[in-house]
C-alpha cells in the first residue's frame, strides 16, 4: 500500500492503520492485525487528565476542537489503527429533548419514559443542528488523521438507548424496560421507531462528516432472550446498520453468546464479541462472510504485562491468522488502565501478526 | 407424581414437566414478608422451625414440584471464620475481604453441625412435612470467592479476576478451601435429608472460557466429583453462561441450569447427554401474564417433551413478582405437558 503517508507504525508495516482497519473489515488480507480499544479516548491518558482539570466531560464532548483532540490522543499514545470518537452514546438522545446528566456511573435521566405519552415528547433529531459539534469534531479528526488510522464513528443501539430512557440510568437486568416492552408493545415500538429514525440520521451524518467505519454499541442486548431479541430489538438494529451501509459497520454487543445468530442477522460487516465466548467458536458460528472483532478480557489490563500478553496470544491463536480479525478488548478498557500497557499491547499484536504486505 | 422432579433430573419419563423456581421462598410471598418483619434472613436460617416454614411456604402456595432449602449462598461462610453481614438492598457484606495467602490460611476447617446445625434440623423438619423432594444448595467456588474477595456482590467480579491474574496461587488456594468447605456443607445437607443439590455459579458468566477452563474448572470439577459420591442428582447453574456451557457440563452436573439468554434447544444441544433446567426470563413476570405464558409455551416447545427437562426461571424470582402469576405458571406448565402415568411408564427405557 502507500508508503508516502506518514505512519507511526514500525517500518516493517507498510499498510497505514486506516488501510489495515478497512481491509480487515472487508476480510481482505492485511500486513498485521489492526487494533483499537473501546473507550480508548479518555481514560487515564495523562494528556486527557490534564485537559479534564480545565474542562468537564460535557464541555469536551461539545467543543469540536477539544473533542477532536481527545479522540486523536490514542493514536500517538498507543499507535492504534482506529480512532474512535470521544462521544457518549446518549448525546443524540439529549438532543431529542431528554433531560439527562452524564455522571461517572453513567447517564441519569430526569424523567424516565414510562408511558406512550412520554414517547410522544421525543423530538426528531436534526443531526446538523442538534449535534453539529460532533460532526465538526469528526471533520477535524478526519483531517488530522490524514490516513494514519480509520475514523470510527459510533452510536448506541436502539435497544440499549431505550433501556437507559426507561430505566432512567444504568441497570443490571433492564427489568423495568423489559416489563414495559411486554406490557406496552405499541409504545415500545413507537419509542424504538423514533430512536431508529434518529440514530439512522445520526450515522448518516457522521459518514457525511468523514467517518470511515461505524460501530453500533448495543451493550445491553445480552439481557434479552433470543425470542425477545428477535421481536423487540433486532428489526430496529437492522435499520440503523442498513443506514450506515455506505461504510463498513461493526455490530457490538455484550453477553451475546446465546443470541449470536440473531444478533449477526441484524447486520454488521464485523461482529464485535465480548470476552465471555470463544472467538474461534463465535467466528465459526458467524461463518466466513463476517469479520470479527475482539475479544481480550479487559480485566487482564489491570494485572500486568505477562497476563495481558498471555491473553492476547490466546485471542490471536483463536483468530488463527484468518483475514477479517480486528483486535480489541471484549468491552471497554477499565478507566484505571496503565496507558503504557495499552501501547505495549498494540505493538505486541502488530508484531505477533506481521505478515508480508499483501 | 411426587417423584416427577427427581425422575426428570435422571432423564426418566414423567407424567408432566416438573417446575420449581429459584428464590421461590422469599420476598415475592406476603407470608415470607410477614416473617421478615420479625426476623432477619440470618435469624431465619438459625431457627430450624422458621427456616422449615419459609422453605415450605412456596410449596403450599405455588404448587411447585420441589422445595429448596431457604438459606443464603454465604450461610456456611461464618463456619470457616468469615465474618459477614447481610444488608438489606445490598446483600452479603464481608467484614475483611480476602486478598493474601495469609488471609486464606486463616480460614478454619468447616464443621457442619457447629456451623449450620439449625439448618440441618430444618432439613429434617421439611422432610417430615413436605410431599415434594427437597433441594439443597451451595455456591460454586468461583462465585463464593467473588464475594470473599470483592467483599460484596459485584457485577463484573473485576476485583476477583484481577487477583486471579495477579496472584493466581491465592485464588487457587481460596477456591480449594471453598471446595473442601462445600463438600462438608453439602454432605451434611444430604445426610440430613436433601434429595438433590443445586450448585449456584451465579457469577461464572463474567469469565472468559479461557480463564474458566484454566483456573476455575479444576475446582468445580473436584466439587462435582465429590458430590457424585453422595448419590443424589446435582444441578449445575450459572448465568450469562451461554459461552461456557460445554465447559461447565464437563465440570459436572446431572442437570445443567440455563439462564434465559439462550434458546433452551440450543443450550441443550451443547450438553446433549444431560438434563436441562430453565429458562424463563424472570423479568417477564413483572409484565402481563400473557407474555409469560407465550414464553413458557415457547420453552416447552423447545424441550419438545424430551425426558430430562425441569422447568424453572432463568434466574431467581424478582421480589416484585406477583405470586398468583407464579401459581398460574406452574399450572400452565403442568397442564401443557400432562401425559398419563401409563404412557410415561410405557416410554420408560
Amino acid at each position: 500500500m502507500t508508503a508516502d503517508v506518514p505512519t507511526l507504525a514500525p517500518l516493517t508495516h507498510r499498510m497505514t492503520g486506516q488501510a489495515r482497519m478497512l481491509a480487515a473489515a472487508r476480510r481482505s488480507p492485511v500486513d498485521a492485525t489492526p487494533v483499537w480499544f473501546m473507550r480508548q479516548a479518555g481514560g487515564s491518558l495523562p494528556r486527557y487528565l490534564a485537559l479534564r482539570e480545565r474542562h468537564s466531560v460535557e464541555a469536551i464532548a461539545r467543543t469540536p476542537e477539544l473533542c477532536a483532540e481527545v479522540s486523536l490522543m490514542p493514536l500517538e499514545a498507543y499507535g492504534v489503527d482506529g480512532a474512535v470518537m470521544f462521544a457518549d452514546i446518549m448525546l443524540p438522545v439529549a438532543a431529542m429533548g431528554v433531560d439527562l446528566t452524564l455522571t461517572s456511573a453513567g447517564p441519569v435521566i430526569a424523567s424516565p419514559i414510562r408511558s406512550a405519552g412520554d414517547v410522544e415528547h421525543l423530538r426528531p433529531l436534526d443531526p446538523e443542528a442538534d449535534v453539529g459539534f460532533i460532526l465538526e469534531a469528526i471533520a477535524i479528526v478526519r483531517r488530522e488523521l490524514a490516513g494514519r488510522a480509520a475514523l470510527i464513528g459510533l452510536t448506541g443501539g436502539p435497544f440499549t438507548l431505550a433501556c437507559y430512557l426507561i430505566e432512567g440510568g444504568p441497570s443490571r437486568d433492564q427489568a423495568i424496560a423489559k416489563a414495559f416492552m411486554h406490557r406496552e408493545p405499541d409504545a415500545w415500538a413507537a419509542l424504538m421507531d423514533r430512536l431508529t429514525v434518529a440514530l439512522s440520521a445520526y450515522v448518516e451524518a457522521q459518514i457525511r462528516a468523514g467517518a470511515h467505519v461505524i460501530q453500533v454499541f448495543d451493550s445491553w442486548v445480552g439481557t434479552l432472550g433470543p425470542a425477545d431479541y428477535v421481536r423487540f430489538a433486532q428489526p430496529y438494529s437492522t435499520r440503523v446498520l442498513a443506514a450506515a451501509a455506505a461504510v463498513p459497520t461493526i455490530h457490538f454487543g455484550v453477553g451475546t453468546a446465546g443470541i449470536l445468530d440473531h444478533f449477526a442477522a441484524a447486520g454488521g460487516d464485523v461482529i464485535g464479541i465480548d470476552a465471555r465466548q470463544s472467538l474461534a467458536e463465535a467466528w465459526q458460528r458467524l461463518g466466513a462472510d463476517r469479520a470479527i472483532q475482539g475479544n481480550l478480557e479487559p480485566a487482564r489490563l489491570l494485572a500486568g504485562w505477562p497476563v495481558i500478553e498471555a491473553g492476547a496470544r490466546a485471542v490471536l491463536d483463536e483468530a488463527g491468522g484468518q483475514p477479517g480479525h480486528i483486535f480489541n478488548l471484549g468491552h471497554a478498557a477499565p478507566r484505571e488502565t496503565d496507558p503504557g500497557l495499552l501501547r505495549e499491547l498494540v505493538s505486541f499484536v502488530h508484531s505477533a501478526t506481521t505478515r508480508q504486505s499483501p | 407424581m411426587t417423584e416427577r422432579f427427581l425422575r426428570a433430573c435422571r432423564r426418566e419419563p414423567v407424567d408432566a414437566t416438573p417446575v420449581w423456581f429459584m428464590r421461590q421462598a422469599g420476598r415475592s410471598l406476603p407470608e415470607y414478608r410477614a416473617i421478615r418483619e420479625r426476623a432477619s434472613l440470618v435469624e431465619i436460617t438459625q431457627d430450624a422451625a422458621l427456616c422449615a416454614e419459609v422453605t415450605l411456604q412456596p410449596v403450599r402456595r405455588l404448587g411447585v414440584d420441589a422445595a429448596i432449602l431457604f438459606a443464603d449462598i454465604t450461610t456456611p461462610l461464618p463456619g470457616i471464620g468469615v465474618q459477614l453481614d447481610i444488608v438489606d438492598g445490598v446483600g452479603p457484606v464481608i467484614e475483611r475481604p480476602i486478598r493474601t495467602l495469609d488471609d486464606v490460611a486463616r480460614l478454619r476447617r468447616f464443621d457442619a453441625v457447629a456451623a449450620v446445625g439449625p439448618l440441618l434440623d430444618a432439613i429434617r423438619l421439611v422432610r417430615r412435612d413436605a410431599a415434594v423432594p427437597l433441594i439443597g444448595f451451595a455456591g460454586a467456588p468461583f462465585t463464593l470467592a467473588s464475594y470473599l474477595v470483592e467483599g460484596r456482590s459485584s457485577r463484573d467480579a473485576i476485583g476477583l479476576k484481577t487477583l486471579l491474574h495477579q496472584s493466581p496461587v491465592v485464588v487457587d488456594r481460596l477456591m480449594a478451601a471453598l471446595v473442601d468447605m462445600t463438600l462438608g456443607y453439602v454432605g451434611a445437607q444430604v445426610a440430613a435429608g436433601v434429595q438433590a443439590v443445586q450448585i449456584f455459579d451465579s457469577w461464572v458468566g463474567t469469565l472468559s472460557p479461557f480463564d474458566y477452563e484454566r483456573s476455575v474448572a479444576p475446582h468445580t470439577s473436584r466439587l462435582f466429583a465429590g458430590l457424585a459420591e453422595l448419590a443424589v442428582p446435582t444441578i449445575h447453574f450459572g448465568t450469562g453462561s451461554a459461552g461456557l456451557l460445554r465447559s461447565m457440563a464437563a465440570a459436572g452436573g446431572d442437570v445443567i441450569g440455563l439462564d434465559w439468554r439462550i434458546d433452551l434447544a440450543d443450550g441443550w444441544g451443547l450438553v446433549p447427554d444431560r438434563a436441562v433446567q430453565g429458562n424463563l426470563d424472570p423479568s417477564l413476570l413483572l409484565g402481563p401474564f400473557e407474555a409469560v405464558a407465550d414464553q413458557a409455551r415457547w420453552i416447552l416447545g423447545q424441550a419438545g417433551g424430551r425426558p430430562g427437562h425441569v422447568f424453572n426461571l432463568g434466574h431467581g424470582v424478582l421480589p416484585a413478582t406477583d405470586p398468583d402469576d407464579l401459581r398460574r405458571l406452574v399450572d400452565l406448565v403442568h397442564a401443557t405437558t400432562a401425559r398419563s402415568e401409563a404412557l410415561a411408564a410405557v416410554e420408560a427405557p
